[in-house]
């Protein structure tokens, strides 16, 4: 419990941080942040949003160069990975994170996100502190860049709550500006 | 792999199972009978300690590694320690084996009979004699004592005191082999522990009527990134010691055929995990293997197609659609390798052929989410706008 008051207080000190720093990456794309949920701001090209805190329910955005390889498994996407692939990519990076436990796929089916060809999963999983999260994850690729969008909870009614919010920050996604190739 | 505050876990438990004290015993052990008594106090202790540390660190490992369940392996690893312990006189541990998922070919063992068994070390395995060797091998450390013999020996070199009966005590563990010890010595030490579990291990599996000359190809089979795991040193040293032996060499006692059965699904479980992580040669050198013990499954040749088309090397997605078509003709009935034999061709522009493979896995039932990309796959496909129209 102490450890986790401490980055609760460390990403506040971090957003204040930034909050004046203004050196961060704009970022590509645009999302309507529903009303009631805060901006937790970080150095890296994503957006994290909650309404409760992190261990109740967020909303995560993110951007990452295709080049870029995934952590765990050391895969990367390419232009043409087609969504299925993509989605074979992430499923396999999960599995092989050390950190999540339990991992359990519960749907994995082709999507549109802001009209572009994507996919989406669903899964739960533990963390490496016990809790139980319920995830949606869209993800597509638009030029070299591999964009997800991700809500995840800790309590089936938390998420059943806020899927029609998060639905709404999905049909609110839009890029704004094409990634150079 | 980490536990412990960022401490390896492997370096916690060669800790635990590696080290001799034989000179720190022996010397405090020879004397009067008081100096004896207080030895054993002192071992007692020590023992105590030591249990504490492995029941948090077998805690920590359920908690991190995931254990493979394969009933039919689990019995024939249980019927192969049973022979190695058939034996031996009296049984003062209580052994038991744990399989765990971990592509990282490794075994240990904890002081109160717990053997670990990563499925990774188990699918390099070609017979029943090899796995009697690596079982025994693990059984002497547990019998002869070695991680008490390390304990007391690490305890003695840091000076540190007693540890709490709490998960903590993993992390004092490890603070005892941080502690700065002479190498060479440490060296030396630690391979006469394992010069021992090899030795007496081998008589165990010549014991237990195994053909050690064949259980000693382990060290042929079992080779991580393509580096044997046993130094040619220690094994010339083996190979020497069993030439020195008069008794007479018995055969296996089960053909490689049956082992090779219980292996089955271990085979491309490990295949998948090795692919998931992106270690494309093992994968496909386990997956390959299967296809040679297994050459009427279609599973085995969607296995290979599966990872030559992940791994994308030039000429892959043209060996996978061979694999994949081979799978088909083993099992028509399969829809994703019907799935995936139209992907391919969808990649290559073929848009007709891949039509009728998307089709055909249609035709089969596939499950949901397979469904579902194979609508969107026909409904990208040129020659269905053009139908449509």
């Amino acid at each position: 419990m102490r450890s986790r008051i401490w980055l609760c207080l460390m990403v506040a000190v971090l957003f204040v941080a930034c909050a004046h720093a203004g050196g961060k990456q704009a970022l590509s794309f645009k999302v309507a942040i529903p009303e009631g949920w805060k901006q937790v701001d970080t150095d890296e090209p994503m957006l994290f949003i909650t309404k409760d805190g992190g261990y109740k329910q967020f909303v995560l955005i993110r951007e990452r160069p295709l080049s870029e390889p995934f952590h765990f498994s050391q895969k990367v996407m390419h232009a043409g990975t087609m969504p299925e692939e993509a989605a074979e990519v992430i499923v396999n990076e999960l599995l092989s994170d050390t950190n999540i436990r339990n991992f359990s796929l519960l749907e994995n089916v082709p999507a549109r996100i802001d009209g572009r060809r994507g996919f989406r999963l669903s899964f739960i999983y533990t963390d490496a502190d016990g809790f139980l999260f319920k995830t949606l994850y869209l993800g597509f690729i638009e030029g070299n860049t591999f964009y997800n969008i991700r809500f995840a909870a800790t309590q089936e009614e938390i998420y059943q709550k806020d899927l029609v919010t998060f639905e709404k920050v999905v049909q609110s996604f839009n890029l704004v500006t094409a990634k150079a190739p | 792999m980490e536990a412990f505050g960022g401490v390896p876990i492997r370096k916690v438990l060669i800790a635990a199972l590696t080290g001799l004290a034989t000179a720190y015993l022996c010397g405090g052990c020879s004397g009067a009978p008081s100096a004896l008594s207080a030895c054993a106090a002192d071992r007692a202790a020590a023992a105590q300690q030591l249990n504490a540390i492995s029941r948090a660190e077998q805690a920590a490992i359920a908690r991190r590694i995931p254990v493979y369940r394969d009933p039919a392996l689990e019995c024939r690893i249980g019927s192969v320690l049973e022979k190695l312990l058939t034996p031996i006189n009296g049984r003062p541990h209580a052994f038991r084996i744990i399989l765990l998922s971990d592509p990282f070919p490794d075994a240990y063992s904890f002081p109160d009979g717990g053997i670990y068994l990563h499925t990774g070390l188990l699918a390099c395995l070609e017979n029943e004699a090899e796995l009697a060797l690596l079982l025994a091998h693990e059984v002497i450390h547990v019998i002869r004592e070695h991680a008490l013999l390390a304990y007391q020996q690490s305890a003695a070199e840091t000076g540190l005191e007693t540890v709490s009966e709490d998960a903590g005590g993993g992390l004092s563990l490890a603070a005892r082999w941080n502690a700065p010890m002479a190498a060479a010595r440490w060296m030396h030490q630690r391979r006469a522990l394992e010069e021992e579990a090899d030795r007496m291990g081998l008589d165990l599996v010549m014991r237990a009527h195994y053909d050690p000359h064949v259980a000693l190809k382990i060290f042929d089979d079992v080779k991580h990134d393509g580096l044997a795991v046993l130094s040619a040193e220690r094994l010339a040293a083996l190979h020497t010691f069993l030439a020195a032996r008069t008794q007479t060499v018995s055969r296996q006692t089960a053909p490689p055929g049956s082992f090779r059965s219980d292996l089955q699904s271990l085979l491309l479980h490990q295949a998948q995990s090795d692919a998931r992580l992106g270690r494309w040669h093992n994968a496909l050198k386990l997956a390959r293997r299967y296809v040679r013990d297994f050459p009427d499954q279609a599973q085995g040749h969607y296995w290979i197609a599966e990872i030559l088309r992940q791994r994308q090397a030039p000429g892959d997605l043209q060996q996978a659609l061979a694999y994949y078509l081979k799978a088909i003709g083993l099992n028509p009935r399969c829809a994703k390798s019907h799935k995936a034999a139209g992907l391919l061709h969808l990649r290559q522009g073929r848009f007709d052929l891949a039509g009728v493979y998307f089709r055909s896995a249609m035709a089969l039932s596939p499950d949901p989410g397979d469904a579902a990309y194979l609508v969107s796959y026909l409904a990208s496909l040129p020659i269905t706008r053009k139908g449509d129209n």
